[in-house]
């Protein structure tokens, strides 16, 4: 065993739909070192929630199936009983969501929901939880936090709500936190904050971090890996460097110039990826990407494309990789 | 129309939502926006920026007519170079909206060609034969083609429901649209080519944008002119390349500061 905090290998989780069996997750594996931050980055449909919900096995056990493994703490997530699973939930991994304000019962209030968290994990009486509730709220930032404590979630703002979430998920010290697009709904000047908290806390506790996002610049303000997805499948993996650099994956590249950056000029139309992710009904043969890609060879639908080693830490799904790798541009000499 | 003129006007706009007990007496006030004055130009995108809250959807929908300002009023001038002003709710042809989130702003039982349709009939439009190709004209403005318009709102991605609905507002021929938050719930492909299609349309229409949204990027490409509004109150205006070069409120700053980097090598340790 490496030294790894999570290990995902080949993992693939399906879903029985009306329509038929899917496939969200298709063979993805990717890993998390303790005090890592790793982004799961793609649009939305590519499989980057299933992937996280998965870990913990968060999805509807009577229509979904999982296979391949997950390794956290010498176990396979995967093979673990209901019973000792419910002991990693929560206890050695959190999980922060997108929406604060559905994962907060409306009707109690922060203090009860906050105790209520840290007495299903530690062993302590009632007043010590509240004292350390009232500590963690104050660790997030929270101003005033023993007034927050008799407040209910309808009375903070989403940002503090996202703060309160935070807490909650820190409450007993896990080694892996998974945001799942924590600031997505939040204002900019909120989110730097919540960014800025994570890394604070991160560096803290030394936990690893598995950053779900679509946004690029939260990318890279935060991130130390990144994984792309696309339509279920890992295309690139590599560092933030290599990836803001040199990405080798023509859906990166598009991800990367459809963002309007300060370089981009107001006279110009901005470079786009035509179409939209397939659903999961109508997965494409060959390449996944080819429908969309500027520079798809006949080649790429003919033949199921592998990820290509690129090298030490970083690796594509193209067959142009390596072209691609080296920064050359190129085109597909109109062929479509 | 001489082209410098301002299409639409806002004057001191203002507006105050109050919270009321049980028996009617009031209990609470809340300024939502307060003193709002700005205008926009034909052909120019007129960017409102600030955090949830603000009041700048509420500035947005009082200049298209959906609610009424506690004071103030809208100017809207005509085709014909006579203004209107405008001081209660009421629609406005001239004034159309783009929603943020294009799954709950198409009615889920209608049809594309009655969705579109119907925003001809509260204008007063009636001929069938017109009705018809002004909803062709709007949609294939939009990339549409007439068997789409036989489809009901869930058979499209969401990139597609908000060209629908910029279809929808380009229908009775405005000059003015309003845009809340139009790509915020969009991938950033998708993002891109809703962006051009606002440009492309911009261009050929003449249209003038108000664009709220909280999307420092996107204003920095789309607009010509800024306002930022700070609790309820547009705190600075200025024209882009400017704001961005030399923000002087503080709150500002703090947003340009907020807005994440775009390349790793640019991160810093003491970032606020």
């Amino acid at each position: 065993m490496s030294n790894n905090l999570l290990e995902v290998i080949d993992l693939r989780t399906s879903f029985d739909t009306e329509r038929g069996n899917v496939t969200a997750v298709d063979g993805v594996s990717f890993s998390v070192a303790p005090g890592e931050v790793v982004g799961v980055v793609g649009e939305s449909g590519c499989g980057k929630s299933v992937t996280a919900e998965s870990i913990l096995q968060l999805l509807d056990p009577s229509s979904t199936s999982y296979s391949g493994q997950i390794l956290f703490g010498g176990d396979n997530l995967l093979r673990l009983s209901e019973d000792a699973l419910r002991k990693v939930r929560g206890y050695r991994i959190s999980m922060i969501f997108q929406d604060p304000m559905s994962a907060l019962n409306p009707v109690f209030t922060i203090g009860d929901q906050l105790t209520e968290a840290i007495l299903a994990h530690k062993r302590i009486g009632k007043r010590r939880a509240r004292a350390f509730a009232i500590e963690l709220l104050a660790k997030t930032g929270i101003p005033e936090p023993e007034s927050r404590m008799r407040q209910y979630p309808h009375q903070l703002s989403g940002g503090q709500r996202q703060r309160v979430m935070i807490a909650m998920a820190l409450s007993c010290d896990p080694e892996l936190l998974i945001a799942d697009e924590p600031t997505t709904a939040l204002d900019v000047t909120t989110q730097a904050q919540i960014l800025k908290l994570l890394i604070e806390l991160k560096d803290e506790f030394d936990a690893g971090i598995l950053f779900i996002t679509h946004d690029l610049g939260v990318v890279a303000e935060i991130c130390d890996r990144v994984v792309v997805m696309y339509l279920g499948e890992v295309v690139e993996y590599t560092d933030v460097h290599t990836l803001f650099d040199n990405p080798a994956h023509p859906y990166t590249r598009g991800l990367m110039a459809s963002t309007p950056g300060i370089d981009a000029d107001p006279e110009d139309d901005l470079p786009i990826i035509p179409g939209a992710v397939p659903t999961l009904h109508h997965i494409p043969q060959g390449c996944r990407f080819a429908e969309r890609c500027a520079l798809v060879l006949p080649e790429c639908r003919q033949q199921t494309i592998e990820l290509e080693v690129l090298s030490d830490d970083h690796a594509s799904r193209c067959i142009r990789s390596a072209e691609l790798a080296t920064g050359a541009s190129l085109s597909n000499g109109g062929v479509r | 129309m001489k082209s410098d003129q301002p299409v639409l006007e806002a004057h001191h706009l203002s507006k105050t939502f109050s919270t009321r007990s049980f028996l009617g007496r009031t209990t609470s006030e809340n300024r939502a926006v307060d003193d709002v004055s700005l205008s926009l130009a034909a052909g120019k995108t007129y960017a409102l920026v600030g955090e949830s809250g603000s009041g700048k959807s509420t500035t947005g929908r009082m200049l298209q007519g959906l609610i009424t300002p506690t004071s103030g009023h809208v100017t809207v001038r005509a085709a014909d170079g006579s203004t209107a002003v405008q001081t209660t709710a009421r629609a406005n042809r001239d004034v159309q909206m783009i929603f943020q989130d294009p799954y709950s702003s198409l009615n889920p039982r209608r049809r594309i060609r009655g969705i579109l349709e119907e925003s001809l009939r509260i204008v007063g439009e009636k001929d069938p034969s017109v009705l018809r190709t002004k909803v062709d004209e709007a949609l294939n403005a939009v990339g549409f083609s007439d068997e789409h318009a036989q489809r009901y709102p869930h058979e499209f991605s969401g990139g597609q429901r908000q060209r629908i609905g910029i279809a929808r507002a380009l229908v009775v021929n405005p000059k003015i649209i309003i845009c809340d938050e139009p790509v915020s719930a969009l991938d950033v492909s998708i993002q891109a080519q809703i962006l051009n299609l606002l440009r492309k349309l911009q261009a050929d229409l003449g249209l003038a944008y108000l664009f709220i949204t909280h999307d420092m990027s996107v204003v920095r490409y789309l607009s010509h002119r800024v306002g930022v509004m700070y609790h309820g109150r547009i705190v600075e205006e200025a024209n882009t390349p400017d704001l961005f070069a030399a923000p002087q409120h503080e709150y500002t700053k703090r947003l340009l500061t907020s807005v994440p980097i775009h390349h790793p090598s640019l991160r810093t340790s003491a970032k606020a």
